[in-house]
């Protein structure tokens, strides 16, 4: 290595991390990523894929101006929030909770249509009987085409699954069972 | 491996950036699975948020429940940006639905001065060929774990200056999609788009996080397009029609049916 390369390198560790830049050059060797910038502070580091590794000095900012935002005439009240509401009842009611086997409940974090798999063509991601970890994902609830995946906060297993796919499901509804192991 | 079209620079538009969070890592790739699923890899091995992963092409582009979204090589913007919204009660995960929808129709207008819409609740409707057509679409993906936010991924594909010319989902897309030139009427720049998106996001971002989401909401509001007219929502247990008459603060379509009943429709495709 020359001095050259030597004070580069030790140059954008100071500026990034040795262990940024470490994960930075294990992502370019291990993927097939084409190209990585990161800015940090007046720094910015850009690596392309192929021979060459280009430290960016410091240089000045072409600042965009930044957009304004569109001013938008205030929306009317909205008036609609104390208006009989009806909601499709759930295909299964949620059971009393006296009524769920013994074990730790994971519950919906929002409201949504819960879904058992990723998509209709796969599998779902657990079954009762299943041995599941802290962090495995369980399920998705979806709300305005945003998909929410959820995960067990518990290591154990999975009693008794409460909600069918695609159903809807209420903030804090019992979603299922689990039973931690001993 | 083919050479990256290069109306993308990298360099060039970290440069022109001035984001706080939005872009500050910007990862390219030519060809992907998706690039939610890179994002969710790299959300799940720890990266700030902010990061955002680029596209030429994804060979398995979603939508909704695993449906296909296509497009052109070189002609779109594919891209997927990593929040980290740890202040934010998984219970407002929507203000993230509406802060991506807003930004994008705002990037658009700037940059193409076309008026821009939202189908509810965050699909892009530009007016070309006679009619408001879709020409974007935004996918949005959250880890709760622990009644907290871990991450959220804001995949967004934008059909910049062409429009697929295939089926999908059983549609043709030259029937009812659009893209941002046809409604322009001239070839738009992808980077000039990719930087207003990404400050436009910035930008929304931080007034989210500082507590601004009646702004927010108001601001998404405004965009919907069909308020107060008939609508068919395409529901996961079936179809309701109806006006729609209204949203709720948490985004929830409000559809009023023949009969008179109110019903809140968190999730589903709405048709015209």
């Amino acid at each position: 290595m020359s001095e050259n390369e030597r004070n580069r390198t030790e140059s954008i560790e100071e500026e990034f991390g040795l262990s940024a830049v470490r994960e930075l050059l294990r992502i370019i060797s291990e993927t097939d990523v084409s190209e990585i910038s990161i800015e940090r502070g007046t720094t910015r580091l850009h690596v392309k894929r192929g021979p060459s590794l280009h430290h960016h000095a410091p240089a000045p900012m072409f600042v965009t101006p930044s957009i304004a935002a569109t001013v938008q005439p205030s929306a009317p009240p909205i008036g609609l929030v104390q208006a009989p509401v009806q909601t499709p009842p759930p295909a299964t009611p949620a059971p009393e909770p006296d009524a769920l086997p013994p074990g730790k409940i994971i519950a919906a974090p929002m409201v949504g249509t819960f879904y058992a798999a990723p998509s209709p063509k796969d599998p779902p991601y657990v079954q009762e009987g299943d041995i599941i970890h802290a962090g495995d994902r369980v399920g998705i609830i979806e709300a305005m085409k945003m998909m929410n995946e959820i995960e067990s906060e518990f290591s154990g297993r999975v009693v008794k699954i409460l909600v069918q796919n695609a159903q809807p499901v209420e903030y804090g509804q019992p979603l299922m069972v689990i039973e931690p192991l001993s | 491996m083919s050479p990256l079209p290069e109306d993308l620079d990298l360099i060039t538009i970290q440069r022109r950036l001035n984001t706080r969070i939005i872009g500050t890592i910007l990862m390219r790739y030519e060809r992907v699975a998706s690039t939610n699923d890179i994002a969710k890899e790299r959300a799940r091995s720890g990266y700030p948020e902010g990061l955002t992963v680029l596209a030429e092409e994804q060979v398995a582009g979603r939508g909704r429940l695993g449906r296909s979204w296509v497009s052109s090589y070189g002609d779109a913007l594919l891209l997927s940006v990593l929040l980290r919204p740890v202040w934010l009660p998984p219970g407002e995960a929507f203000s993230l639905t509406m802060m991506a929808g807003v930004a994008l129709c705002e990037a658009v207008e700037q940059v193409a001065s076309v008026r821009a819409q939202l189908k509810w609740p965050n699909d892009l409707l530009l007016f070309a060929d006679g009619e408001w057509r879709k020409s974007a679409g935004i996918l949005t993906e959250v880890s709760v774990a622990d009644d907290t936010i871990e991450w959220a991924v804001v995949g967004i594909g934008v059909n910049v200056n062409q429009t697929p010319a295939s089926a999908v989902n059983g549609r043709n897309l030259q029937q009812t999609a659009t893209c941002v030139s046809a409604a322009a009427g001239r070839q738009i720049s992808r980077s000039a788009l990719l930087e207003a998106l990404l400050a436009a996001l910035d930008e929304r971002y931080a007034q989210l996080q500082s507590g601004e989401r009646g702004l927010l909401f108001a601001d998404w509001r405004a965009r919907l397009a069909r308020l107060g007219e008939p609508v068919t929502v395409t529901l996961p247990g079936g179809e309701l029609r109806g006006i729609a008459e209204d949203v709720a603060p948490d985004g929830t379509l409000l559809l009023r049916d023949a009969a008179g009943v109110l019903h809140m429709v968190h999730t589903g495709d709405v048709g015209f």
